[in-house]
């Protein structure tokens, strides 16, 4: 093996890619760009190295430069003038443009729908980690090669077969009363024995069928899905309603209400918890100050959006009867006091750490860790924060009107988003996703399971320690791509499903730069919208490229 | 070449697994474990296995199973919540395209043509895709030159601006170029893209670089080592771009919908539009017509799907 | 795998080869431009009244083809199949010629005549998109005849530039503002700096909005037909009692009055419009906010609703196609699966009902019974109108032979086609005076029909309201955005109408400001000339009020004078109350006369 020192091996530990276990040997170069610091002939290689580097790189960047690189610096110089199609694009008259600064940036600033527009596209990313971890289940399900000639596969195909026969029967004799029924327990039958016969291949191609169809027929389709009242979605979620509100009327109300309370309870139990853990980490020197501070700051958010959505009303007045019962407002001052206390308590408790311990380390350590984690427990005082007031509201909302009903869906100005939501996580099952963990999967060397069986991990530190890590460059593509995507997306869905509707809630960035843009001409405009999704999707993988690797070696 | 030594090797087997390479949980057990007990644990796990994907499958399946079924369905039923037709009308099939068709109801569009549009824009442009991006991948990946990570993140970054913004100034360029209107303006824009080059670049991170190491002292070039040697380990990667870009492209609409200006060159997802008639309903013939679309897909899908996962094992790389 | 690399890359050679070879022949010798339009089975026929127009017309070139080999090279000059079949259709003495062409062994006489138009006309139907049309229109590579929706269209692509103005070409071909609906002047021209009307576009339909009624649908939920023309009062209460009565004992509704009523309709009944006479402000006044609570109440008040919400639109199936499912729900017999009683919309969708019938027939059901009825009003009678126009691309290399187009527009030949067809109304109003139209003999069913729509468009219509200062969509935008949010009670009436004013009124001072920052100006010296109109009109309006409150008839000096109104609404709303100094109109112009309110 050679020594050179200029090159960085993918091996690297120090590379953010490394997908390998430290066990194997590597070299541990340091690569350093001062070419000063070289020899002369490790300078001529360098040259040479850049020859062969541009060389295959040349016919890819050449086109890239002249299609996209081009094009895009162009856009994102438009953004600071006041590029108007009508006035700059016009084949009578030329006029010249102007260039604005950063006027079209604090216009749209104070544009309030470009906040409610830009909350709208963030919380559609709030379903990637789902998305992403659905995809990799169905990757791993789908990896396992399942072909099988033994008895069972004939009991399986005897199965199937009985019920693809009885369902041709019944259709044939047009009982179309329980067609649905009938359709699905035939094609039920008609998977299982593909299955079984095909193996794998044939639920893989099942899997990636939605993708098949253009996007418009997908979307065609789920709207007929999330039809109010009458449509499948509702008619098979109100049953649960129904009972759920049989119970609540069932019940005296302060009971239901008294959900609210332990709801509230819970969330400042998260919180500690997750405040100690983290201070847990900062006293065991894996985290840095600046990681810490950030981790913390990120896991109290929805402390600081609590009192926007309870208000500060301790009691509401019962018009009809004039009785004080307990509101929302209750649960605000809570959280706000016991993170105070909780706060107050861990930071005293952190003081007391070993000083010198402390200020050996660098601050941006352990800052991925850290963050995943307390994203993970804001997540959860969210859920806890959201079901509070369902809790409080559900005895008026089960006795009052029509009782509990299925939502408008798509209609609904508070379900519309989620809806959508749904239909993105039922696509993001067996999509690109899935493929790439799949071909990423086969990748994984056989060996590194046999010694994790040798010493007797269970399935999931299997999974965790030897299949999660060699997956790491692919899971920084597909996060990459999933922020990018779920940052320009939500265009094609707004247009088919809801124009933007209802009342812009469904309206992201991406559907607003183009109404805007080509609604108005006033491109210019939309560019800077443009720029703003850019450096939010530039800043996650600049930080990602950055930390990622640190998550992935701890 | 030599044989590299990945770590420490398992000589003593494991038991045998079952019939699931992957990693088989059921090995993890003791030693000592009856016959009937393994055959009827593998019996369950993989019933069960087979119903789980039965049951996921059947979700991803029923969009498509309502296309087809409206497809077969008579022009006035097509709004009917009942998703049975009342008589399958097969013919559907041969009207999508019959363009000279009297009835408006069953009049079709040049669908031979638009087909063969579509598939003849769509290879190609995967073909050059595939072939500059693995080019590229391997120069981001394999190599060491000054400034190779700054110019990548600056491929990056150029995905992150959505294309919308872009139309216009790469229209102009089009027609700088003279090529509005012509089947090489849809392939060379489509062939260059950042997207094939980040992901077989994070394909070709996987491969140890030991193998690298290993070809050097051998005395291999480098291009014999991107050719012999990288490429197939990285045939998964390319596997898969190759899948994402056809569909990708098969499936795009907006960008040959403003270059082309002529009948006889427009592509499937335009030609699928002159279906949404304002003349009646024509929902059926839609049905139709994108039911057929979608069979090159599942071709090359079921065909390509197996080496996706077949992929070289890399304990196999000695000698 | 380089066996496959190199397999794949000859394939796709030849591949590329035989692409070119498959390309078909379009060797032509006449000049062609395109109809950008939509996916209407229609257009094929008048791109061959077209051709046969333009021969009729003078518009030729004739050729005389001597012996066999001057017939050779003229069609081998001419090998593509359109302009064969072109040839073939407008040449019907060359029958024989044309068969020769195809195959030589036919016996021909020479020497023969063959006359070619000036111009061959191609549709290009892929069209789904307006932002196609600008991209091209802006590069230069655009469709040389555009169909254009109405006066968002004309304003929107003359900001671009993109449109040609024919005035005098309209005079010279006979196909000006006098030969189509005094009502939709606004869609079709625009005002210049002088004052003076240009005209940029033709239409290719005309499309006067009413309800259609569906009888059988009255009758099987034993309700009175509803009369002609009635006040928003009386439009209610037959509308509860109908739902009422329909919808009687059933948990969820499903039968409504009506599916839809155009806002601007309404507001413009309550007498209010969204910009003042001029155009140079938003004026959301107590027509707007009447409106909305209108609106409001007809589809969110009550137990059994007017009109459907959106939440109640999407239980319905969604499909394309004119109409879509509403056109469905109206038609049909069955309550449960939903039903309207009245459906707003142009007389266009003939055509669906056609097909349905047919349908029906042959299930043995009896065909539709409709009639047609105007929009409730409260203080004044109006409905809308709208067009499909058709306008020349100022980039063409063919404007002049694409502006016979136009011409073609307003003959004899195409008005009768589209009333054969049924496609909404013809752009010449006299031929909705003949036999064919109101009467056709193959629809009996239609007599109603017909003749209303015809009557509204002259009588009732009002075209849009419009400002020079603001983009039509942008206003219209800013306006919707905020009534969605009051109906999703996310704001109120007072507060959403006021930020909506507010907000028109802000893009229109930006417009202005950029407009500042220009060399010249062109939008500011016109905005102080109207603002400074707009105070005069405002003086002689409280000088009417106070002629009003003292009982006493409007003197002529009094009045406001035609030309100094901009929006289309004031001038019909004032000669409506007896406040306009008229225009002397030339003679071949029909005047409007609104309906007084009975």
């Amino acid at each position: 093996m050679t020594l050179d020192t200029s090159t960085n091996q993918p091996g690297d530990a120090q590379s953010p890619f490394s997908g390998q276990k430290p066990e194997f040997p590597v070299m541990r170069p340091d690569y350093t760009q001062d070419a000063q610091a070289l020899s002369k002939s490790a300078r001529k290689r360098q040259r040479k190295n850049l020859a062969y580097g541009l060389g295959f790189l040349a016919p890819n960047i050449l086109g890239f430069l002249a299609f996209t690189a081009i094009p895009l610096v162009i856009a994102m110089y438009m953004a600071f003038t006041n590029w108007d199609v009508g006035m700059h694009n016009n084949p009578e008259r030329r006029e010249p443009l102007r260039f604005v600064g950063l006027e079209n940036f604090i216009r749209l600033i104070q544009m309030p729908q470009f906040w409610q527009y830009l909350g709208n596209t963030l919380f559609f990313m709030m379903g990637m980690p789902f998305s992403i971890a659905g995809s990799l289940f169905a990757a791993i399900l789908l990896s396992k090669d399942l072909k099988g000639g033994s008895n069972r596969t004939w009991t399986i195909l005897i199965a199937g077969a009985v019920l693809v026969a009885s369902t041709l029967m019944l259709v044939a004799w047009g009982a179309s009363g329980t067609a649905m029924a009938m359709l699905i327990a035939g094609l039920t039958g008609m998977i299982l024995i593909g299955g079984t016969a095909g193996g794998t291949t044939v639920y893989r191609t099942l899997f990636y069928v939605p993708h098949f169809t253009a996007g418009v027929a997908t979307y065609l389709l789920w709207k007929k899905l999330f039809v109010p009242d009458t449509g499948p979605i509702a008619a098979a979620v109100q049953p649960v309603l129904t009972s759920i509100e049989g119970v609540v009327r069932a019940s005296p109300p302060a009971a239901v209400q008294s959900g609210f309370v332990i709801c509230m309870l819970l969330g400042a139990a998260l919180i500690f918890l997750g405040l100690g853990r983290l201070r847990r980490y900062w006293e065991d020197g894996e985290i840095g100050a600046a990681g810490v501070l950030l981790s913390a700051a990120l896991l109290m958010v929805p402390v600081a959006l609590v009192g926007r959505w309870y208000g500060f009303d301790l009691y509401a007045e019962d018009p009809a009867t004039g009785s004080r019962s307990m509101d929302l407002g209750w649960g605000s001052i809570w959280l706000l006091g016991s993170t105070a206390l909780i706060l107050v308590y861990h930071i005293l408790r952190a003081l007391r750490a070993d000083h010198e311990f402390v200020e050996k380390r660098q601050p941006w350590l352990g800052v991925g860790t850290g963050l995943m984690f307390a994203a993970t427990v804001m997540v959860a005082v969210f859920v806890m924060i959201g079901l509070g007031p369902v809790f409080h509201n559900l005895p008026t909302w089960a006795t009052t009107g029509d009782g509990l009903k299925t939502p408008a869906w798509l209609a609904d100005v508070h379900w519309a988003k989620p809806s959508l939501m749904i239909m993105g996580f039922w696509g993001a099952i067996g999509s690109n996703n899935m493929l790439l963990y799949l071909a990423a999967l086969t990748n994984v060397p056989q060996e590194l399971y046999e010694a994790a069986d040798i010493d007797g991990a269970s399935r999931f530190q299997r999974f965790w320690s030897v299949t999660w890590p060699q997956l790491a460059p692919t899971t920084f593509f597909v996060v990459v791509m999933g922020v990018i995507g779920g940052l320009q997306g939500g265009f094609e869905m707004a247009r088919v499903m809801t124009q933007g509707g209802p009342a812009g809630q469904t309206t992201t960035l991406a559907y607003f730069i183009y109404k805007e843009g080509f609604e108005t001409g006033r491109l210019g405009f939309s560019s800077a919208v443009a720029w703003t999704l850019f450096l939010m999707v530039f800043v996650v993988t600049l930080f990602n490229w950055k930390f990622g690797n640190k998550y992935v070696n701890d | 070449m030599s044989n590299i030594d990945p770590g420490p090797r398992l000589e003593q087997a494991t038991q045998p697994s079952s019939v699931l390479p992957y990693g088989s949980e059921l090995t993890s057990a003791t030693v000592a474990e009856t016959r009937r007990g393994k055959f009827v644990r593998s019996l369950t796990s993989t019933g069960m296995l087979h119903l789980l994907l039965t049951g996921m499958s059947l979700l991803m399946v029923l969009p498509f199973t309502w296309m087809v079924l409206t497809s077969l369905k008579p022009a006035g039923e097509v709004n009917d919540p009942d998703w049975f037709p009342s008589s399958f009308q097969w013919r559907n099939y041969l009207d999508v395209g019959d363009k000279d068709n009297p009835d408006p109801q069953r009049r079709g569009v040049d669908f031979g043509r638009f087909y063969w549009n579509s598939l003849f824009v769509a290879a190609w442009v995967t073909f050059l895709q595939v072939t500059t991006s693995a080019m590229a991948a391997f120069s981001f990946s394999r190599l060491q030159w000054p400034g190779r990570d700054k110019i990548f993140l600056m491929y990056l970054s150029t995905m992150m601006l959505p294309g919308l913004v872009m139309m216009i100034p790469n229209f102009q360029i089009m027609i700088n170029l003279g090529w509005v209107n012509t089947f090489t303006g849809l392939i060379i824009p489509g062939a260059f893209s950042a997207f094939g080059t980040f992901l077989l670049r994070q394909f070709m991170l996987t491969i140890p670089s030991s193998i690298d190491e290993a070809a050097e002292i051998d005395g291999a070039s480098k291009f014999r080592l991107f050719w012999d040697i990288i490429l197939p380990l990285a045939r998964p990667g390319l596997i898969t771009l190759t899948i994402f870009t056809f569909m990708g492209n098969y499936n795009s609409f907006f960008w040959p919908l403003v270059m082309l200006r002529s009948e006889h060159k427009y592509t499937l997802p335009i030609g699928l539009m002159f279906f949404d008639s304002t003349r009646g309903q024509s929902t059926h013939l839609l049905m139709a017509a994108v039911t057929m679309s979608v069979i090159p897909m599942i071709i090359l899908f079921v065909f390509l799907q197996k080496y996706l996962v077949r992929g070289i094992q890399l304990g196999a790389v000695k000698g | 795998m380089k066996y496959i690399f190199l397999a794949i890359a000859i394939v796709l050679t030849i591949a590329a080869f035989m692409t070119a070879r498959m390309a078909p022949d379009l060797a032509s010798e006449v000049p062609v431009i395109y109809w950008v339009t939509d996916t209407n089975p229609a257009r094929q026929e008048q791109v061959r009244l077209f051709h046969q127009w333009m021969v009729d017309q003078g518009h030729y070139v004739e050729h005389v083809l001597q012996n066999e080999q001057e017939a050779d090279a003229f069609f081998h000059r001419n090998r593509s199949t359109s302009i064969r079949r072109i040839i073939r259709e407008v040449n019907p003495d060359a029958a024989a010629l044309c068969d020769w062409a195809d195959d030589r062994s036919v016996q021909v006489t020479f020497p023969q005549v063959v006359r070619l138009p000036q111009v061959e006309l191609k549709l290009d139907m892929a069209n789904a998109d307006g932002t196609k049309k600008i991209i091209q229109g802006v590069s230069r590579v655009g469709g040389d005849i555009m169909d254009q929706y109405s006066g968002h269209d004309l304003r929107y692509f003359r900001a671009v530039g993109l449109n040609t103005d024919v005035t005098e070409a309209a005079h010279r071909l006979k196909f000006d503002l006098s030969t189509t609906y005094p009502a939709i002047e606004p869609e079709l021209a625009l005002r210049d700096a002088n004052g003076e009307l240009r005209q940029y576009q033709y239409p290719c339909n005309v499309n006067a909005s009413m309800f259609f009624v569906n009888r059988a649908t009255f009758r099987q939920h034993g309700q009175p037909l509803p009369p002609e023309r009635m006040t928003i009062e009386e439009f209610e209460r037959r509308g509860y009692e109908f739902v009422h009565a329909a919808n009687a004992g059933r948990a969820k509704q499903t039968v409504f009055f009506l599916n839809n009523l155009e806002f601007e309709v309404l507001r413009r009944s309550y007498g209010g419009s969204r910009f003042n006479e001029t155009g140079t402000a938003a004026i959301l006044d107590e027509a707007t906010v009447q409106a909305m609570r209108t609106q409001h109440k007809w589809m969110y008040e009550g137990r059994y609703r007017l009109m459907p919400n959106q939440a109640d639109r999407s239980s319905f199936a969604t499909e394309s196609g004119y109409g879509g499912a509403d056109a469905q729900l109206f038609s049909h017999d069955d309550p449960e699966r939903g039903q309207y009683g009245l459906f707003w919309t142009g007389r266009y969708l003939l055509i669906t009902f056609r097909q349905m019938n047919e349908a029906r027939a042959a299930r043995g059901l009896p065909p539709l019974d409709l009639g047609v009825i105007a929009p409730p009003y409260e203080k004044f009678l109006n409905t809308s109108i709208a067009t499909r126009a058709a306008m020349v691309y100022s980039q063409s290399p063919h404007r002049d032979l694409a502006t016979y187009f136009l011409a073609f527009l307003a003959s004899k030949e195409y008005n009768e086609q589209i009333v054969k067809d049924g496609d909404a109304l013809p752009p010449n109003p006299i031929y909705t005076e003949t036999e064919a139209y109101r009467h056709p003999p193959e629809y009996p069913m239609e007599w109603d029909v017909h003749e209303p729509f015809a009557r509204a468009a002259v009588d009732i219509s009002i075209g849009g309201s419009y400002s020079h200062f603001i983009l039509p969509s942008v206003a219209e935008r800013i306006e919707s955005t905020w009534r969605d949010r009051y109906h999703a009670g996310m704001e109120t009436l007072e507060g959403a109408v006021a930020r909506a004013q507010a907000e028109i009124n802000e893009e229109i001072q930006r417009a202005l400001a950029e407009d500042d920052r220009r060399d010249e100006p062109i939008l500011r010296p016109l905005y102080n000339q109207l603002v400074e109109r707009q105070r005069q009109i405002d003086a002689l309006k409280e000088r009417i009020q106070e002629h009003l409150a003292a009982g006493r008839p409007i003197p002529e000096e009094d009045k406001i004078p035609e030309a100094w109104i901009q929006n289309a609404f004031h001038i019909a709303y004032y000669r409506h109350l007896g406040w306009l100094k008229e225009v002397a109109r030339s003679p071949s112009t029909q005047p409007i006369t609104a309906v007084t309110a009975n």
